[in-house]
């Protein structure tokens, strides 16, 4: 039961790493296709520094 | 062991699907925006900013040196003009721009107004009035009646004496050029602003007309006034391309008559030498027919790299319009004649400093990139000792006293003062609302024809006059608003499916 629940977390852990690349990569494309579409909105700088502590944070469990 | 392998399947793919519903829905927000389908939108800023971390759509106020940065999360003028950009993610038609601010200005600064750049040729922008406080004091003093025309503007008539009951009687009178008090003719008494009214203007049919070749040089975009007899007209031009900066400088010229009749012909550049300080010399002609004997305004739309070395025309009744811009040597002892009381000056060529002659007073020039406004006593006639100044004034400038022609009714700018003889205003305005001190005014801005570079249209924030003369005066912007409004996808789709 316990070791089911710390495989539920890193998957967790590892889907919100896919999902924040994956917004990363969407918005960056965006962006060059229509540029200031994204950015007016959103500060793209938050959003690489949530996923870079994502990527540590992953990198160090493993 | 199958079991736990399954579980896992079904918890990853339970977390995938989720954030992959997650980034379309983000997607389609973002291209939703991006597209505004419906064909509103409002886009606004407001000072302090709070905690939006997008770059917003309103941005890139500039120069700095107009703004007073003592304080980064306020918004405050203190130089005029101020420019600022609104990215837009397609184009729109029209805008309802919302100012809201505070305002600290003196009797020497009546007057805010917001435009948007519609030529970047030119550098014209189209100015909408935000507040004229000339037309609200004379509110309170005059006999006020307003109409409204459509559903967003306003039609504001002021007179010194309660001649008219209601605005359609005054417009009926004033299209039939016969005010009641008004002998000396619309031009005398009636004073105008934001509202397009140009006296018909004729000459005596034995006036005789001659040919007029003007060897002054002018640079840059100029207009004029010439009075054509019935008959073919032509006019000619020598150019010089001063190719001092990057940009291809092509060059317009229109001829339109009272009709809204207009012919133009466009000098194209290739640009061969850009930016290399080599002169090249250039020709343009425009000739047509003149149904009618009257006047009618030549508009010769150029850079600031242009310079106008010669202009031949068919008639020497000509006056140029707000501005005039002499260049070259031979400006020196150069005479001007103007209808109007004040001339603003400035040079950006310090060999230009010096003194002017404007009516009975000499004023000297000391300072480059400063406006100068000088007020006359005695005669409209201006010596210039030096070259390359910029003159403007909301009247007409002719090269003889005779030549003056103009046919604008006085307008209600800065240097406005009711005359004696002035008895009506007229005028497209709204004042603003205030509320605890925070005034609220809007502007409606028709974007069709507007220039939109990279997606940023140009807007720019005027009170004339403010600047180095009137210290403590300040105007500080609580909030921005841009309503805009374009057309909706159904209708972009329809043209498409047209083509």
């Amino acid at each position: 039961m316990a070791k089911n629940k710390i495989m539920d977390k890193k998957i967790i852990k590892q889907e919100i790493f896919y999902f924040l690349s994956s917004a990363m990569v969407l918005f960056v494309i965006m962006e060059l296709l229509w540029p200031r579409v994204i950015l007016a909105y959103l500060n793209l700088n938050w959003l690489l520094l949530v996923w870079l502590m994502t990527s540590v944070w992953l990198l160090k469990e493993k | 062991m199958i079991e736990r392998v399954w579980k896992k399947i079904i918890s990853q793919s339970y977390w995938r699907l989720a954030w992959i519903i997650i980034l379309v829905f983000l997607a389609t927000i973002f291209l939703y925006l991006k597209v505004v389908p419906s064909g509103q939108i409002i886009y606004s800023r407001s000072w302090p900013r709070g905690l939006s971390s997008g770059q917003g759509f309103i941005y890139d106020f500039k120069p700095g040196e107009r703004l007073d940065i003592s304080d980064p999360n306020r918004l405050k003028m203190i130089g005029d003009p101020l420019y600022f950009s609104l990215f837009t993610p397609r184009s729109f038609d029209r805008a309802e721009v919302t100012v809201r601010y505070r305002e600290h200005l003196s009797s020497a600064t009546p007057i805010v107004e917001l435009g948007v750049l519609k030529n970047k040729l030119t550098g014209a922008y189209e100015l909408q009035p935000l507040e004229n406080r000339w037309l609200d004091w004379l509110s309170q003093d005059w006999f006020k009646l307003e109409q409204v025309e459509g559903e967003e503007e306003r039609l504001l008539f002021l007179q010194n004496k309660d001649n008219y009951q209601t605005v359609e009687e005054f417009l009926v009178d004033l299209q039939n050029k016969k005010l009641k008090s008004c002998l000396g003719g619309p031009t005398t008494c009636l004073a105008v602003y934001n509202y397009p009214w140009t006296a018909s203007y004729s000459l005596p049919t034995d006036t005789a007309v001659s040919p007029l070749h003007i060897t002054q040089p002018f640079r840059g975009s100029h207009q004029f006034y010439v009075y054509l007899p019935v008959g073919p007209w032509r006019f000619f031009l020598e150019l010089v391309d001063l190719n001092l900066d990057k940009a291809p400088d092509p060059v317009i010229v229109t001829v339109s008559d009272n009709q809204g009749q207009s012919s133009s012909e466009e000098l194209f550049d290739d640009n061969p030498l850009p930016a290399s300080g080599r002169s090249e010399n250039k020709e343009l002609a425009i000739s047509g027919q003149a149904q009618t004997a009257g006047l009618y305004k030549v508009q010769i739309k150029a850079s600031d790299d242009i310079v106008v070395s010669s202009l031949s025309s068919p008639s020497d009744k000509l006056s140029f319009i707000n501005k005039f811009w002499p260049v070259s040597e031979s400006a020196e002892n150069l005479k001007l004649y103007t209808d109007s009381s004040y001339l603003q000056i400035k040079t950006f060529n310090p060999a230009s400093l010096g003194p002017v002659v404007f009516g009975d007073d000499t004023f000297t020039i000391d300072e480059t990139y400063r406006q100068f406004n000088l007020f006359r006593s005695g005669g409209g006639k201006i010596s210039l000792s030096n070259e390359d100044l910029v003159l403007e004034t909301n009247g007409v400038f002719a090269l003889s006293q005779e030549s003056i022609i103009n046919p604008q009714p006085n307008k209600v700018d800065r240097f406005f003062r009711p005359k004696s003889d002035t008895t009506y205003i007229i005028a497209r305005y709204q004042a603003p609302e205030e509320k605890g001190g925070i005034k609220e005014s809007r502007a409606v801005l028709d974007l069709t024809g507007a220039d939109r570079e990279e997606g940023r249209y140009q807007f720019l924030l005027s009170i004339p006059g403010l600047g180095v003369d009137t210290p403590g005066s300040w105007l500080e912007i609580e909030e921005i608003s841009v309503r805009l409004e374009g057309r909706t996808l159904w209708q972009k789709i329809k043209s498409w499916i047209r083509k």
